[in-house]
């Protein structure tokens, strides 16, 4: 890579281990001052790793950082933040049990212990930064009662807040409606007018087509190349980053000619934290029913509520394969033929300090069938766990690793593996893919297609509107807690669907 | 048949006083929790500043002196504490554990090496003793730490430190450093409670004097949810039941006298009773003792 005299960050030779797997290997680009830079790859491939490094997270193995030329070497994130260069992470940043406000009033260029925590003039200032990137933030909520698409928001917010100089974004529109992600990349558009530079780390293409001057791909560790974003389109680069063709097909749609329902939600009604929900619909055999809405619209109380998980108290009535749910109990709803991708895997569908094939019964680890002579069968368990890693083809395929050690794409195959290994009637796939890399997208898609053709009933929960609008024959869209528009796929349209999530009536 | 009026003004300064090494013990385990680091090492900085305040006092002849320096010994005390955990990562249990066993042998070692007695230490003449200044002093400690966990930024260093380092360390505030003060001062917090019952409850120090306020006071915590106020309130809880028990020592009930030991378990007991009603766990800082 040719060095340049203009360059704001310059990368020469970094390299990054991980035991004896190298995350970043000889790794040498410029980024240019008051650019839109895109890093793109799939996940594992090493782009989070470089900006890590950059941040001052982690430390490089090899190689040096210069920032206008300047040799640095950032040994934490506060090294980092003196050079004006800011991140928001994939994984918030936040603080659960603080509220919005909160959250955002510990960022401080100056932090200086003895002041007021609460001053008026800080708190308009961030509220009208709010205003102006058009964040409809609840400020006095606690953070662990938002949705993720605000918590996020909270987080961009509060680099916003900063003035910094070089804004790393860290796949910062994984959870955003359309509409979100329209103005956030509008935003960014707006803070390269103002003079900074942005670096967005993604993989989603078209986000990359729209703002992107420069794009730098990653394949497994390794820089494939920087290239003018004029130079690709959408189909050349996935081809750059998977290392070969990839076509980007629609599913053959066949609508399974099966009116019996497996999953009947009737006038369900109640009340949480003064909000009310109304939950009214039918998941059939042998479809996909979508649910689209803006984050925090109350489809994340939809698992929790169907599995009884929390025990709500609810008028209405939920039958779950002619099953009354409620006098199951969440035991009950547990051992029915339904397999669940949580929305939060690493929170809510796995232990993540224990290793890959135990966390492969988590969940079901009451069967009789993991059971020899009243103890665990681990062997059986082991190689049971070995044959679904083989088939979802799950890197590095090593059982014995810690769930922790696997990349995003990965995690997420090992429980959509452990779901569809007892062959469930009703699938419930929360933001399936999320953080997850074009490769394990496609797998994921393919096994929920399998399901519906089958006969299977899935329910597919998604603040993407591209995946809903690829998989689901059916789109219900929920705002406020209520089931407000249905869509069929006939008459699907993205524009109405986003719409419909805003509240904005025709 | 002796009467016990709980409502009479000497039966509520008595619960005051006995109050007070708690507050001051229970405040300084808040400012640690808060921040992240269990400590169970209470016991072991009160009995440091028990002992130092009378040996400081008694070499000075100033109770109020002992009282300070009985402050910096906490907090020196803590630096060893804090270079254990906050900095080397040990287990806060063990390391609290171990620091409570290290205060129990040392002191002894002292008083015999500065006095060359048993274990206590001389006995300051009685009007050098403090009086409920000190019960003031330390309610005025809770407000302000209420003022400071709930106002100031510093205040939110802690917390976060407690709820989410991440985010603290993303916000360019060192963790280590918040938890090295927040620890440093409870030590010397702690060594106040210890010195108001060697120079406020009683004249002297003598072994072992504390007799488990330290674990009592972090029940007090546990009871207040990790909150200032609450946690004075239950200081207070325990006061109540300690004077309680000093009243009903040797009176006969009905006719019956029952044995000194019995009434003396009394906020044992309690403490017992009301953790296992309570125990609000969730309510602790997420990050509590997690590495």
């Amino acid at each position: 890579m040719e060095t340049n005299s203009n360059a704001e960050i310059q990368f020469l030779n970094i390299g990054k281990r991980f035991g004896n797997v190298w995350a970043n290997r000889d790794i040498s680009f410029s980024i240019h001052r008051n650019t839109i830079h895109a890093i793109i790859g799939e996940n594992g491939a090493g782009k989070s790793t470089i900006m890590k490094i950059l941040f001052g997270i982690y430390t490089a193995d090899a190689g040096a950082i210069k920032v206008n030329s300047e040799d640095v070497r950032f040994s934490s994130p506060i090294d980092a933040m003196k050079f004006k260069i800011g991140m928001v992470h994939q994984h918030f940043m936040l603080s659960p049990a603080h509220t919005a406000l909160e959250n955002v009033l510990l960022v401080d260029p100056k932090q200086n212990a003895f002041e007021l925590y609460f001053k008026k003039e800080k708190i308009e200032k961030i509220k009208a930064t709010a205003k102006l990137y058009k964040f409809d933030i609840p400020w006095d909520t606690p953070v662990k009662d938002l949705g993720v698409g605000v918590q996020q928001k909270i987080e961009i917010l509060k680099l916003l807040c900063l003035d910094n100089q070089i804004l790393i974004f860290d796949e910062p529109t994984a959870v955003l409606t359309p509409h979100e992600i329209d103005e956030l990349l509008n935003q960014l558009l707006e803070l390269k007018k103002q003079g900074k530079t942005v670096i967005l780390i993604t993989h989603k293409l078209k986000e990359v087509k729209r703002i992107a001057d420069t794009i730098t791909i990653f394949r497994k560790g390794q820089l494939v190349g920087t290239y003018p974003a004029t130079e690709l389109d959408e189909k050349e680069m996935a081809s750059k980053m998977v290392g070969k063709p990839v076509s980007f097909e629609k599913r053959s749609f066949e609508k399974y000619p099966d009116p019996s329902v497996v999953l009947d939600l009737e006038n369900v009604k109640f009340t949480e934290n003064n909000k009310e929900y109304l939950l009214n619909f039918k998941l059939h055999r042998g479809e996909i029913l979508g649910i689209a809405g803006i984050e925090g619209h109350g489809q994340e109380k939809l698992i929790p509520f169907i599995l009884n998980s929390k025990r709500f108290n609810y008028s209405g009535k939920i039958t779950i394969l002619d099953k009354d749910a409620k006098s199951l109990g969440p035991y009950g709803a547990r051992d029915l033929a339904i397999g669940v991708f949580p929305e939060d895997r690493l929170r809510l569908g796995v232990l993540p300090d224990l290793k890959a094939f135990q966390n492969f019964i988590l969940g079901y680890q009451r069967k009789p069938k993991w059971f020899s002579k009243g103890t665990l069968d681990w062997k059986k368990i082991k190689n049971l766990t070995q044959s679904m890693f083989d088939k979802f083809k799950v890197e590095p395929n090593n059982i014995n690793l810690d769930f922790n050690a696997f990349s995003g794409g990965n995690q997420q195959k090992i429980v959509v593996a452990r779901e569809l290994f007892h062959d469930p009637e009703i699938i419930i796939a929360a933001h399936p893919t999320r953080g997850v890399d074009i490769g394990a997208i496609e797998l994921i898609h393919e096994q929920l297609i399998i399901a519906q053709e089958k006969g299977k009933g899935v329910l597919l929960i998604s603040s993407e509107l591209d995946e809903l609008l690829k998989l689901s024959d059916r789109i219900l869209v929920i705002r406020n807690g209520k089931i407000i528009g249905e869509h069929i796929r006939s008459g699907f349209s993205e524009k109405e669907i986003g719409r419909c999530m805003l509240g904005v009536v025709l | 048949m002796g009467e016990i009026d709980i409502f009479s003004l000497s039966f509520i300064l008595s619960a005051l006083r006995v109050s007070t090494p708690l507050i001051f013990a229970a405040q300084a385990g808040l400012l640690s929790e808060k921040s992240g680091v269990v400590q169970i090492g209470l016991e072991g900085f009160m009995l440091a500043g028990a002992f130092s305040g009378a040996v400081f006092a008694h070499l000075t002849h100033s109770s109020y002196i002992g009282f300070t320096l009985a402050f910096v010994c906490g907090a020196l005390a803590s630096l060893l504490f804090s270079l254990l955990v906050v900095r080397l990562k040990t287990d806060a249990i063990v390391a609290g554990t171990g620091f409570n066993f290290l205060m129990m042998g040392l002191i002894p070692f002292l008083t015999k090496f500065i006095f060359n007695s048993t274990g206590s230490t001389p006995a300051i003449p009685l009007e050098q003793r403090l009086s409920y200044e000190v019960t003031v002093f330390a309610i005025a400690i809770v407000v302000g730490i209420y003022f400071l966990i709930s106002k100031t930024r510093w205040g939110y260093w802690i917390q976060f430190a407690g709820e989410y380092p991440d985010g603290l360390t993303a916000c360019g505030v060192s963790v280590e450093r918040v938890r090295w003060v927040s620890v440093l001062l409870c030590g010397g917090l702690a060594a106040l409670g210890g010195a108001s019952l060697s120079l406020f409850l009683s004249s002297a120090y003598s072994p072992l004097m504390t007799g488990g306020r330290g674990f009592i006071a972090l029940s007090a915590l546990i009871l207040g949810k990790w909150k200032p106020v609450p946690t004075l309130v239950g200081c207070f809880v325990f006061g109540i039941f300690d004077a309680l028990q000093i009243r009903l020592q040797g009176v006969p009930i009905n006719g019956v006298i029952i044995p000194v030991q019995w009434i003396q378990i009394l906020p044992y007991v309690l403490t017992i009773i009301l953790l296992a009603g309570f125990f609000g766990r969730s309510q602790a800082p997420a990050f509590l003792g997690k590495r």
